[in-house]
């Protein structure tokens, strides 16, 4: 499990998004197509790849992606 | 012999007026049809009248089952009742449907207030009822109209639920037929707060000051709904995929025994990625929720009905009912048609 890993299932997840839109470096509320709704799939998305729950405050705490990534492995003790 | 409990039929009712996404986003210009569908899976939800409560939703669901089953009212010697609001403080609100269906008075009549559990609760009531011999044949009826309680500005709850009513009557199986109810997993974890309806009740009764805050929405005088929909996530993927799981070992089944897994229509999003988290074959999930988004304790009913009308129940078919919600409170059971 890495970061390209888990942005290519981000990708596959937000089909509003165009492969390759998204890097570590991505400020993820700030993306355009951000909304409510994707906090879900990403929630859900986690649960299901890690194993993991993300809390509400980690998904605020985490700015880009790369962060977000960092904080979901070390839940899932990778 | 032992008695064993079956659900004998059942039926649903909707409130005649719809409100499909292109209407409802006419109220909500910021967001579109395909938007609603895509992360709701709801197109369309049927809406009651001003003073049509969900009881009153029960109720028909109830006439129409005795109705498209030829059974007399005097038949049914128990009537179970579900609603989140009651229509009077006192008498309970089932007792006055036992007069509005014309059960016998030797009837026994009682409400229940759960939402999206209700209906498993009340068939395991109801089958505790028929097994111990105490009823021969128990009414379930289930009725809902969270519109009532949604504030306009509320879109994300606008789009999703929908009023409705469903019935079923629990009766003894004949000896030789397949048909049953199964063994219960219920739960229950009154710390969840993620689904709540402030106001309108005792605690927390609908005040003049509370009237005046919602004066111009009509005052929400019987209270307003609030869902936080990450918690809500959470708890229904830390909950069901183990209470399904449970339900099976306790009816000795695995998941490839199940015709046709049911669950409480709570949002198109959610159900899709419980399917996905539990590995359940597309074509042994079923959903209604496009026809009348979520509409609490009534919707496993609902479901079932609109099942039954396209062909997806047959007799002797196993059924997986799950319902979880507000509470939080959970339960399911493996229903033998």
């Amino acid at each position: 499990m890495d970061v390209e890993g888990f942005i290519q299932k981000l990708e596959e997840e937000f089909d509003e998004l165009a492969p390759g839109s998204l890097t570590p470096d991505t400020v993820y509320a700030q993306l355009e197509e951000w909304d409510s709704m994707h906090a879900l799939i990403l929630l859900a998305l986690v649960d299901f790849e890690y194993g993991v729950f993300l809390e509400v405050d980690d998904i605020l705490s985490a700015v880009t992606i790369g962060e977000l990534f960092d904080l979901i492995a070390k839940k899932a003790g990778l | 012999m032992s008695i064993r409990a079956h659900i004998r039929s059942i039926s649903s009712h909707l409130p005649e007026k719809v409100l499909d996404n292109a209407a409802l986003c006419r109220q909500y210009p910021d967001i579109t049809p395909e938007h609603i569908l895509k992360h709701t899976g709801v197109a369309k939800r049927h809406v009651s009248v001003f003073m049509e409560s969900g009881p009153d939703l029960a109720g028909a669901a109830a006439k129409k089952l005795l109705a498209e089953n030829n059974i007399a009212p005097h038949e049914i010697d128990y009537l179970l009742l579900c609603s989140m609001e009651p229509d009077h403080k006192a008498p309970s609100t089932a007792c006055l449907w036992q007069h509005r269906l014309g059960l016998p008075t030797s009837a026994g009549a009682l409400e229940f207030n759960l939402g999206c559990s209700g209906f498993i609760y009340g068939l395991s009531l109801a089958r505790g009822l028929v097994e111990t011999g105490q009823a021969k044949a128990v009414l379930l009826a289930v009725g809902e109209a969270p519109t009532k309680v949604i504030h306009p500005e509320d879109a994300h709850l606008a789009v999703l639920f929908g009023d409705g009513g469903g019935a079923a009557l629990v009766s003894a199986a004949e000896p030789e037929s397949p048909s049953g109810i199964g063994d219960f997993v219920l739960g229950t974890d009154g710390s969840g707060t993620s689904i709540r309806v402030r106001g309108g009740a005792g605690r927390e009764h609908a005040d003049q000051e509370w009237i005046d805050k919602y004066k111009a929405v009509g005052g929400l005088p019987w209270g307003r709904m609030e869902m936080d929909g990450m918690a809500v996530l959470r708890f229904v993927l830390a909950t069901v995929p183990g209470l399904v799981e449970k339900t099976l070992e306790k009816n000795g089944l695995g998941q490839d025994d199940i015709d046709l897994f049911i669950f409480h229509q709570a949002n198109g999003f959610v159900l899709n990625t419980l399917c996905r988290k539990m590995g359940i074959k597309k074509e042994r999930f079923y959903s209604n929720i496009q026809d009348c988004g979520n509409t609490v304790s009534a919707s496993i009913p609902l479901a079932m009905s609109a099942a039954l009308a396209q062909g997806r129940i047959k007799r002797g078919d196993r059924l997986l009912l799950a319902g979880f919600g507000v509470g939080h409170s959970w339960g399911a059971t493996v229903v033998t048609w």
